[in-house]
């Protein structure tokens, strides 16, 4: 476990060394963030007053913000990474480590988030006062705990989804354009782009089942308060249960794949 | 005589898809795509006896490399079988990859923006060395490699030299039992690569290391083996003492080329 947290040390010792490049980080993390935001408040503005499927301006405006925090743990990184490192037969290096490469790309990926997402860490922190008074409980020790336990699931499944899609380079060299296509699609059934509730009520039903809705749309929900307790709990299991399913699946890729692993270079 | 390793009838074939010149042949290639084996290694069988330093020659694309890769559990061999201190080397027991390092003299193992110091704290995390011999070895590494007051400075303002002498430090720091060196001292200016094999004898004195070496300056070889492993296209042609290679009145190069020479003459 010690070697996996000291990748993590190296990573902020980086992300230190190149000072000028955190700062500008900090500035810019959040623009995307803050235009959406703007987005909606034209819309709701033309709209005329009320909700739209349910939501209110403050929630969406909440949903965003939260959710500027939770997508960031979304490793879809995992896949790039493994891809760059078939492809430019960097994973020789890897191999020789006595560790497991799967969990030292984890821990690596979940360094980076927390280094990554302070921009948006402190622009929540700055905004949940005026959150609050418009009502909406991110407060709450409970929807707290739940946006964490959702989190810590969507990290390891994400991790997993893309691990799985990168090592597809073992087959096919080039992977990059089918992942960013699944980049897409992900981010869409996630909630990343729209909360959920927006898609038909029959879409929803079977999506909120996969493991993709805790990406992004089941941990801000919940940290929003906007899920029931019962509710939340089954969502859990469903998700740790994918976890299982596809660990199996990435194990049993790795094996096949890693026996077509050619080491191309040096 | 007291064998660690154990290579038996390996053959390793590579599958290259056959990249056609131009636009129309490209085009025809989307949808036939032809694919063709070129064997790397073939029929190698050899054995290798505890603290023997071994040389692997051979022409460029021999076969070297690729054995040395079949030997780290780097690549699956395609037949025969290889074993190494016990295991199988593909099977990456932790047991195995901490007993063994693997020197590219054309890659880089180390972190370029770090100084040498905090890649080999990793190191030592990752290898799991116990602190006094952690410090009794890089003392001892970095007086025989005379590098003391480099260990500082970030390895991107080292020259090519002082970098290779960290990337042997980097190998080296953990004791691994067998050593596996693809030449290590490409590139290397004459004073260094002097250095690096003075470093290998020495550090061969104090530890008795079983070392395998590819390279292809001669003097590499003669300098540090006992044993040479001559390979053509793949094949092995010659395993014997160094001593029954060398001849008083010919130079070693040219007995080696001679070798060579006979065997594609046939
Ligand atoms: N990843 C690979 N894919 C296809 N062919 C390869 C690959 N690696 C090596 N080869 C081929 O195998 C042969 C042996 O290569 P290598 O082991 O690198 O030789 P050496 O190290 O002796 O120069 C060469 O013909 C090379 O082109
Ligand atoms: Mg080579």
């Amino acid at each position: 476990m010690k070697k996996y947290l000291y990748g993590f040390q190296l990573f902020f010792l980086d992300a230190f060394h190149y000072r000028f490049n955190a700062v500008v980080q900090l500035f810019f993390g959040n623009v995307s963030t803050v235009v959406t935001v703007l987005f909606w408040v034209l819309i709701y503005r033309s709209n005329g007053a009320g909700d739209i499927n349910g939501f209110s301006l403050t929630d969406m405006v909440a949903y965003y913000i939260v959710s500027s925090i939770v997508r960031g743990g979304v490793f879809s990184n995992s896949g790039f990474h493994y891809a760059g490192l078939i492809k430019e037969g960097k994973l020789s290096s890897e191999l020789l480590k006595p560790y497991s490469i799967n969990a030292s790309l984890y821990f690596r990926n979940l360094a980076g988030y927390i280094t990554g997402t302070f921009p948006q860490f402190v622009l929540v922190v700055l905004l949940l006062p005026v959150l609050a008074r418009a009502g909406v409980s991110v407060l709450h020790v409970r929807n707290l705990l739940l946006l964490l336990a959702f989190m810590s699931l969507s990290t390891i499944s994400s991790h997993m989804v893309w691990s799985i899609l990168g090592l597809m380079a073992f087959w096919l060299e080039e992977v990059h354009a089918v992942m960013w296509s699944f980049a897409v699609l992900f981010n869409m059934i996630s909630g990343m782009f729209l909360p959920l509730d927006f898609f038909p009520q029959a879409f929803l039903s079977v999506i909120r089942w996969l493991p993709f809705s805790c990406w992004t749309y089941l941990p801000t929900k919940a940290c929003l308060g906007l899920t029931t307790p019962g509710e939340s709990a089954l969502l859990l299991g469903v998700n740790a249960a994918w976890i299982a399913v596809l660990w199996g699946l990435q194990r049993i890729v790795w094996g096949a794949g890693v026996r077509r692993y050619a080491s191309v270079g040096g | 005589m007291d064998e660690i390793i154990s290579v038996r009838n390996v053959r390793k074939e590579f599958r290259i898809h056959e990249r056609p010149e131009g636009l129309k042949n490209g085009i025809g290639d989307f949808f036939h795509r032809k694919y063709i084996c070129r064997t790397a290694v073939r029929n190698v069988s050899f054995s290798i006896d505890r603290g023997e330093i071994v040389g692997l020659l051979g022409e460029n694309g021999a076969g070297k490399t690729t054995m040395l890769k079949l030997l780290t559990g780097i690549l699956f061999p395609t037949e025969g079988k290889v074993t190494v201190s016990g295991f199988t080397p593909t099977d990456r027991k932790k047991e195995f990859l901490k007993g063994i390092s693997f020197v590219m003299g054309n890659r880089s193992e180390v972190n370029w923006d770090l100084p040498a110091m905090d890649t080999f704290r990793y190191q030592q995390l990752v290898y799991e060395v116990p602190e006094d011999m952690f410090r009794e070895n890089l003392n001892l590494l970095s007086v025989l490699l005379e590098v003391q007051d480099l260990l500082k400075v970030p390895i991107r303002r080292l020259s090519l030299g002082e970098r290779m002498k960290m990337e042997l430090i980097n190998s080296f720091l953990y004791s691994p039992r067998i050593v596996f060196l693809d030449e290590p001292t490409l590139g290397l200016d004459l004073k260094s690569q002097i250095a690096v094999r003075g470093f290998l004898k020495a550090y061969r004195r104090e530890k008795n290391t079983t070392v395998i070496i590819t390279s292809h300056y001669m003097d590499d070889i003669e300098e540090t083996c006992d044993r040479v492993i001559l390979l053509g296209r793949g094949e092995k042609i010659y395993d014997g003492s160094i001593g029954e290679l060398k001849a008083p009145d010919q130079p070693f190069k040219e007995i080696i080329l001679n070798l060579i020479k006979d065997e594609k003459g046939q």
